[in-house]
């Protein structure tokens, strides 16, 4: 299994000014960085078994609208625990929102 | 507390002087032949014992001193540290006054209500990070640190970015309250150390 690590950087490759939840809501959406960035690139971790690191820095700020539907729709998706095992986030411009994120993950309900 | 420093050292140096003032009474009583060595013994085992006393209680007082300066210090550091958290609340509260039923946020006021909320979050982190530092038994950070992410959910988890409905700013309301009240609970601990 390969160890090697993907890295996702939200502010450089998606927006500085992550937005709403919905795609209807407004530009650069929770859902538009799941479908876009977060998921393939999730998956793609799985495949090869390397862990997803996630940049925060860089970004405006981060509403929980986004982060909620992004990080906690992935773990409705394939589950707390597989998101919890291959995700790495890192934000020194806010180190609480990875706890955050970790709450978020933690309450999203698993439906397979 | 310095006359407590000074009162130690004269009444050291008054032993001192008396210590000095028996020597010399020993010593005349010694040309007079009419020295008591059991006398001489118990007033030199007198005066080193009011010496010992008396070296160790301005010892013990001036650690004493010395301790409570630096935790009086650490104390208003981390006041210092918590009123900068009431800073922050209190501009984050002015972005919310934006948070309202009957618009939209604009960007610049989502903007601005991210900007702020960030700041309470780091302020919050800078008071945990203080806390480490200058532990004390029975203060911890955990409900106000689940006060910050209530807060932060209420504010921008849907409607965000609005129009936001009532049960939404009542929850706002409410989550902005139970924050203050973490911070005031905190700082009075903070302050009884």
């Amino acid at each position: 299994m390969t160890a090697t690590n993907l890295d996702l950087n939200i502010a450089s490759q998606f927006s500085v000014t992550p937005g709403p939840r919905k795609r209807t809501e407004g530009k650069f959406s929770g859902q538009e960085f799941l479908e876009e960035w977060l998921r393939p690139l999730f998956v793609e971790a799985l495949k090869i078994g390397a862990t997803l690191r996630v940049n925060l820095d860089g970004a405006a700020g981060y509403p929980t609208s986004f982060l909620e539907e992004a990080f906690g729709g992935l773990a409705r998706e394939f589950g707390g625990a597989k998101v919890r095992g291959s995700i790495e986030i890192d934000c020194l411009d806010e180190p609480y929102l990875e706890e955050d994120i970790h709450r978020y993950i933690e309450k999203a309900k698993f439906q397979s | 507390m310095r006359w407590v420093r000074w009162l130690a050292g004269a009444a050291f140096l008054v032993c001192l002087a008396l210590s000095v003032w028996l020597g010399l009474s020993v010593q005349s009583l010694k040309f007079n032949r009419e020295i008591d060595p059991g006398a001489v013994l118990a007033a030199i085992a007198t005066v080193f014992s009011t010496a010992t006393t008396l070296v160790l209680v301005y010892w013990v007082n001036y650690l004493f001193v010395t301790q409570s300066a630096s935790r009086k210090a650490e104390t208003e550091i981390l006041l210092d540290v918590a009123r900068d958290v009431k800073k922050a609340l209190a501009e984050l509260r002015a972005s919310a006054e934006f948070c309202r039923t009957s618009h939209k946020l604009t960007p610049g006021e989502q903007q601005r209500l991210l900007e702020t909320e960030r700041e309470l979050s780091n302020s919050v982190l800078s008071l945990d990070m203080a806390l480490q530092l200058c532990p004390e038994p029975g203060i911890t950070l955990e409900k106000l640190k689940d006060a910050r992410g209530a807060l932060k959910d209420a504010l921008e988890d849907s409607p965000f970015p609005g129009p936001y409905d009532s049960a939404s700013t009542r929850l706002i309301r409410s989550a902005f309250r139970q924050f203050a009240n973490e911070l005031i609970a905190m700082m009075l601990l903070i302050a009884r150390r």
